[in-house]
This record gives C-alpha cells, structure tokens and sequence, in this order.
C-alpha cells in the first residue's frame, strides 16, 4: 500500500516536472534563436568536428550489431512466414526509418546529454557564461548555438554512417550464417530505399540532433552548486534525450509516414 | 595497449566487488534500489508506452502491405516482446542509473568524500560501491519487466483502438507466440545489463579525476561504453537463446 | 612522551616521471604538533595520504605505530586507520546528510552505540569544535568556517590518536582562520593527541607549531623545533617564511 502511494506520487511528480521542464526549454530554445540564430563559423566548426569524432566510432559499434541483430531475428520471423525474399527489404526499411536515425539519435544523445551538458554545466558553475556576458560576449550566440547546430548538422551525417553500417551488419549475418545470396540481398536493400526514404530519414535526424542539442545545452545551462550541480545536468540531460528522441519520433513518423489511422 | 590496461584494472574492481559481496550493506543495498526504482519508473514506462505505439503502426502498415494485418499480434510478440521492448527499456535505464552513478561517485571522488570514508576505515566498494552495482543488477530486470509490459499494453491498446483490430485476435495471437524462453532471455539480458550498468558507473566514479570536468567526463564514459558494450552483449545472448549467428 | 608515532625512512613517490617526494624521512613524536610546510605542488597532500595509506609509496617504508603502512592489505589497513582522524581540504563532508549524521557517521559504522550514547558524543563532538546545537543543519546550510569544524568534529568522534589536517585554514578569512589555529591549540591541549597540519600559511604555522618540517624539490629542506627552523639562515627557508617572491623559490 505504502509503495504504491510512494510509486504513484513519484509519477505524479514525474509528470509535473516533465510539463513545467518542457515548457521551460521551449522558452530557452526560443531565446537562443533570438538572439543567437547564426552562430559564428570558428565555433560552429569546432563543435560539428568535436560532436562526429566522439561519435562515429560509438555509432559504428553499436549499430553494427544491430543490423546483424535484425537480420538474425528477421530472418526467424520471415522463415516462419515462408517469404524468404522479403529479409533485405525487411532490414532496409528497418534500417532506415527507425534504425540508423534512432541509434544514431542515441549516440548523440549519450554523447550530448552528458558530454555537453557538462561542459556547458561546467561553464556555468565556473562562472565561465557570467564572464562571457560581463566582457559583452554573447554566450547564446557563441556557446549554446554552435552546439545546437552542430547537433542538427552532425545527427544526419551520423544517421546515414549507421545506415551504411545496419546493412553491412545484416548483409553479414544474412550472407554468412544464413546463406542469403550476396547479390540479390544487396540489391534487395537498394531497390526498396527510396530517395524518400533518405529524405525522410535525414529530417528525422537532424530535428533529432537539435532536440538533444537544446535539452544538453538547457541543463547546463541551468546548472547550479559545484560538481554536484553538474552531475545533476548530465543526468536530467539524459533522460530528457532519451524523451525527447521518443515524442519526436512519433510525431515525426506520423508526419512524414502517414498520419496514424485515428487522424484520417 | 593503455584500453587492455584498463580493462584489466576493471576486471580486477569487479572481482574485488564480488569477493565483499558477503559483508556489503544490504540496509543501504535496499534503500539504494528503491529510490532508483521509483526515479526510473516513469521514463521506462513512458519510452516503452511510445516504443509500443510506434512499433504498431509501422508494424501493422507493412502487414497489410503483405495482405496479412491479421499477424499483427504476433509480430508484436516476436519484434517487441523479443527484442525491441526489452532493448529499448534497458538502454533508457541504464542510461538514466548509468548516468547518475557515475556523476553520484564521481561527486564523492572530486569532493574527497571517498578519501574520507577510506581515512575513516570505511570500505567504499562495502558501504557504497556494491550495494549501488547490486541494487541496478536487481533494478534492472524489475523495471525492463514492467516496461515490456507497458508496451505490449501500449501495442494493444494502439491496436484495438486506433488501428481497428479484433482484441480477441489480437491478444490470442500475442500470448501464443511468447515462449517461456523469451522471458528467460529478457531476464538475462536485462540482468547483465544492470551489472553491467552498476559496474561501468561505479567504475568510472571510483576512478574519477578531480574537478566539476571529472564528474561529466565520467557520466560520458559511462553512457557511451554501456550503448557499446551492451549492443554487442546484447547480440550475443540472442544467439545463444535463439540460435543461427554462426 | 616521546616516542615516535610515525616514522618515514627515506620515501620515494613518484607520478609518471615526476618524482614528487625523492627521500624523505622524518619521525613525528607522539603529543605533538608537527606542520608541514612548502610551496603549492610539493607534495604536501601526497605525504599526507602516504601517511594513512591512500598513496602507498614507490620506496622507502611509513611506519605508523610499527605497522608499515605500505605492506599492509586492505582489511589491516582499514583497521590501522581507526587510529586516524582527518580533517579534508573542504571537509569532504557528505551532502545528502545532516551534520549530526555526518559527525555520526563513523560511529554507526565502528561500534554499535545506543542511540542516546551516540546522540551523546556527536554533540560533545561538536561542542568542542565550537558547534553545539547545529546538528540538524545540512553541509550547504553552513559556512566555510563552519564546515571545517565540522570536519574536524568528525574526525575527533572516534577518538583517533593522530589527526590529520590539510590546509585547516585555506580559503578562509583571517579571522575565522585564527579562530581554527585557535581551536587546533585547544583541542590538542586538551586531548592530548597528535596533530599533522599541512599549510602554506605562515601565521597559523608559528602559531600551532612544535616541529615544523619544510618540503622543497621533494625534499625535507628544513625540520626541527618551530624556533630552529624559523630561525633558519637557509635562503629557501627565509624566503619562505619572510614571503617573498625573490629567491630560490621559483613561481611556476
Ligand atoms: N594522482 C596524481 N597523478 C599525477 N600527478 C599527481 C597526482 N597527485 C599529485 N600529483 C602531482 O604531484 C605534485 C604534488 O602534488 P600535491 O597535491 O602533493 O602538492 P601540494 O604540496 O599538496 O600542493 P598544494 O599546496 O597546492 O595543495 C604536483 O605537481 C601534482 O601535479
Ligand atoms: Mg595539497
């Protein structure tokens, strides 16, 4: 009895936060594009290069035992069916709708959420940002939207590394332990990837990208009290991330696939 | 060379972990769990309610491409159920407890707190160390269970009342396609997930340098390794439990 | 009255390819107020957690009540440091307990007090820092000054034998940091044990001293009674003790 009121409250809790902490980076996300919505080149760079170096080899690591996983799994699944030949649309569509911009939404978001954030944490609780705005420079302009738009640069580029990489995992699996012909798997993924598809997939991310971006940046941002404050950052930028990639993805997919029966 | 040296450090704090196993703090083990249970549980709940969402619409679209909506059920219960619930609901988890260990620990490291306790006879790796690493392996499987749940509820609710299809079908189809030994596989691997959690978050806290730097550098550490390592443990437990990699 | 407490006999420590202490032996005698002094990156801290085992050392042999410190597995180590109390740079205390809950802390863990007993001592604890009736506060409720003389009732709840300090008095205010060399003189009268301070703060140096150890270049440059060393021709030692920023001492 205790530990359901004490589970119940917790998600009431959770809920309230979550609404009030929204609304709160809506407002932050708008201050930024105020008043820093080109950020300078230099900075700019800087943050696309440090953002692809830590995450192109997470990303490769991790997708590639997806897309072997996928294969494995949908392998069983379409044998069960019979339709053999349906494996490689089967993995290319996985792999590029929901696959390779979802992981590699997550390595940014684990590489944003707690790399950035920090940083931008530790900025604050160093009394860096209060420098920067007492020597009138901006710091919205020349730390919060560089590395937002480095988040929506970057997440694409990564998004179609990772599809690279799903396919070349299943193509692995698919070829070498369930003796798929090579050929015809590989032309199975390119014929049913549309330019739509692409498309589709690169809007995904990089809205994405700037998703987890504007979340890292808002919890650093708002950091308070020495380390702890900064642990406190990472940790809430994380799973705001890991939120914020879901709703997107759902109302994304609903825009660009379709709107889900209920609405037609 | 320095990677193999670190790993072989790793290994060693996880084998010393295990051998105070006996004298850990299970008082402290206890309130550890709770309160990263109740911290957890909306956002598995939530990522897991979408991820059944989702997986349904897309699921039910390609079916009905192939003439056969009716499957529906039971490919939730092979695609969700099997992999995608029990992996989504880990990496939120472990993304959330990882984190926060690792910022938790490395707090204590850069405020001399871990000092501290070992000046004052206290073993860290008892008192603090493995009752955390011990209460995310046992939190873990809980939770990633709950979520599993909750998105094969969303998937069903999706299903029956968005997507018109026939509850009946729907949840005989489901049921009749989980094995006793899905859920053994989504225990295990919702079990090594957690260790793993435990440890890499403890691990990169414990070894924290000095400075609010150390606290995020650990955080990042800790998230990125458990994404990589946990994918590839991940595919590993799928062979061993379904077969067919090799 | 005079027997050693802690013995050093010629330790080495080294990081990487610095070697920050390079040959140091000392014996601290039991009652006393040893100080150790010397520029900021000497390895003063280092010594300090050589001396309870944090750091174990690359040569050379810590014997601390006969025990050597660097020999010892983690179990006999653990019980070896019930003898010590020390107090951290920021009072290392923990945020997420009340200051009664972090003086108690040690206690819980040691011995298995009543709770009357234990309420007991963590208030006399933090009567003789000065502190009486703050149990409740919280670590960030507290001042700096206050959360040093937490700390050091902490470190005096187990009744240690040797107490440990690092830099007692940085990053306060000249008052408040008088106040603590005050407190460190009283409470060593009063109870009797041995004190290792570690500081750059001349003042509180003359003030607490009996035996004053200077590290220089991982050496022990100067030890001795306070009123030897301050009194010292040395170049290093002077220009140390008189602040000045020409001589010997280079500011890197
Ligand atoms: N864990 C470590 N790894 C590498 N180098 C270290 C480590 N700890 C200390 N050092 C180095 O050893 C030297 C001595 O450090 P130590 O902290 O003992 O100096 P200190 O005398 O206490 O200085 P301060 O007065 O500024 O506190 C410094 O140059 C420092 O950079
Ligand atoms: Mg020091």
């Amino acid at each position: 009895m205790e530990l359901a009121r004490d589970a119940l409250a917790a998600l009431g809790e959770g809920a309230r936060d979550l609404c009030a902490g929204a609304a709160r980076l809506m407002l932050f996300v708008v201050s930024v594009l105020r008043h820093g919505a080109l950020p300078p080149a230099g900075p700019l760079a800087e943050q696309c290069w440090v953002l692809s170096r830590q995450c192109v080899l997470p990303v490769t690591l991790v997708v590639l035992p997806m897309g072997a996983l996928i294969s494995l799994q949908g392998a069983s699944l379409i044998e069960s069916f019979g339709v053999e030949r349906l494996l490689a649309p089967l993995v290319a569509l996985t792999a590029v709708r929901e696959l390779a911009p979802g992981f590699a939404a997550m390595m940014v978001a684990m590489q944003a959420g707690t790399a950035v954030s920090a940083e931008v944490a530790v900025m604050r609780v160093r009394e860096e940002l209060d420098a920067y705005e007492l020597m009138a420079v901006d710091p919205l302009r020349h730390v919060v939207a560089p590395r937002l738009w480095a988040g929506m640069l970057v997440a694409p580029l990564l998004s179609v590394l990772a599809l690279l990489w799903a396919v070349m995992g299943a193509w692995a699996v698919a070829v070498g332990a369930r003796g798929f012909a090579s050929r015809a798997f590989l032309e199975g993924c390119l014929v049913t990837i549309t330019p739509w598809d692409l498309a589709a997939m690169t809007i995904k991310s990089a809205v994405f990208g700037l998703v987890l971006c504007a979340v890292a940046c808002f919890e650093g941002w708002y950091a308070r009290g020495g380390a702890l404050g900064v642990g406190r950052a990472t940790n809430r930028a994380v799973v705001g991330a890991i939120l914020g990639i879901l709703m997107f993805n759902y109302v994304l997919n609903s825009l660009l696939y379709g709107a889900p029966a209920v609405f037609t | 060379m320095d990677a193999l040296a670190s790993v072989g450090a790793f290994s060693r704090f996880c084998v010393r972990g295990v051998r105070v196993l006996p004298r850990m703090d299970r008082r402290e083990t206890l309130d550890v769990a709770a309160s990263m249970a109740f911290g957890t549980l909306l956002v598995t709940l939530a990522v897991t309610a979408f991820a059944g969402a989702m997986l349904t619409v897309q699921g039910f679209a390609s079916l009905k491409a192939f003439g056969t909506p009716e499957l529906l059920g039971m490919f939730i219960s092979l695609a969700g159920v099997r992999e995608v619930f029990p992996l989504i609901a880990a990496g939120c988890i472990g993304a959330k407890l990882g984190s926060a260990l690792a910022a938790e620990v490395a707090t204590l490291r850069t405020g001399q707190q871990l000092d501290a306790l070992e000046v004052m006879g206290i073993e860290p790796l008892e008192h603090l160390l493995m009752p955390r690493m011990t209460a995310a392996t046992l939190v873990t499987p809980l939770l990633a269970g709950l979520g599993v749940l909750c998105g094969l509820g969303a998937s069903g609710v999706i299903a029956t009342l968005q997507l018109g299809v026939d509850p009946g079908a729907f949840w005989a189809r489901a049921l009749d396609s989980i094995h006793p030994r899905d859920i053994a596989a989504g225990l295990t691997k919702a079990l090594a997930f957690g260790a793993l959690t435990g440890s890499l978050g403890c691990w990169h806290g414990y070894t924290a340098g000095s400075g609010p730097w150390a606290v995020g550098r650990a955080a990042n550490l800790t998230v990125v390794q458990l994404m990589v390592v946990g994918a590839l443990v991940n595919l590993l437990l799928s062979h061993l439990f379904y077969g067919g990699l090799l | 009255m005079s027997d050693p407490v802690i013995e050093l006999r010629d330790v080495t420590r080294r990081f990487g390819a610095l070697t920050v202490l390079d040959g140091v032996s000392m014996s601290l005698l039991r009652g006393e107020t040893t100080v150790i002094v010397g520029p900021s990156g000497t390895g003063k801290s280092t010594l300090i957690k050589l001396l309870v085992g944090l750091l174990k050392p690359d040569a050379g042999t810590v014997l601390v009540d006969g025990q050597d410190v660097g020999k010892l597995g983690r179990a006999e180590l653990m019980r070896l440091r019930r003898k010590f109390g020390m107090l951290f740079q920021d009072g290392a205390l923990f945020h997420g307990m009340t200051v009664a809950q972090n003086v108690a802390f040690p206690l819980r863990h040691h011995l298995a007090l009543k709770r009357e007993e234990e309420e007991r001592r963590v208030e006399v604890a933090l009567q003789q820092v000065g502190l009486p009736g703050l149990g409740r506060r919280r670590p960030d409720e507290l001042s700096g000054g206050q959360r040093k003389r937490v700390g050091l009732a902490r470190a005096l709840v187990m009744e240690p034998m040797i107490v440990l300090f690092d830099e007692p008095t940085s990053g306060l205010d000249p008052v408040t940091s008088a106040a603590i060399d005050e407190l460190i003189v009283d409470t060593r009268k009063r109870l009797g044990l041995t004190f290792v301070v570690i500081t750059h703060d001349v003042q509180s140096c003359v003030h607490i001293a009996d035996r004053v150890g200077m590290l220089w270049e991982g050496r022990l440059r100067a030890w001795g009674p306070l009123a030897e060393v301050t009194a010292s021709t040395d170049p290093v030692v002077r220009q140390f003790f008189d602040r000045r920023s020409d001589g010997p001492i280079k500011v890197v």
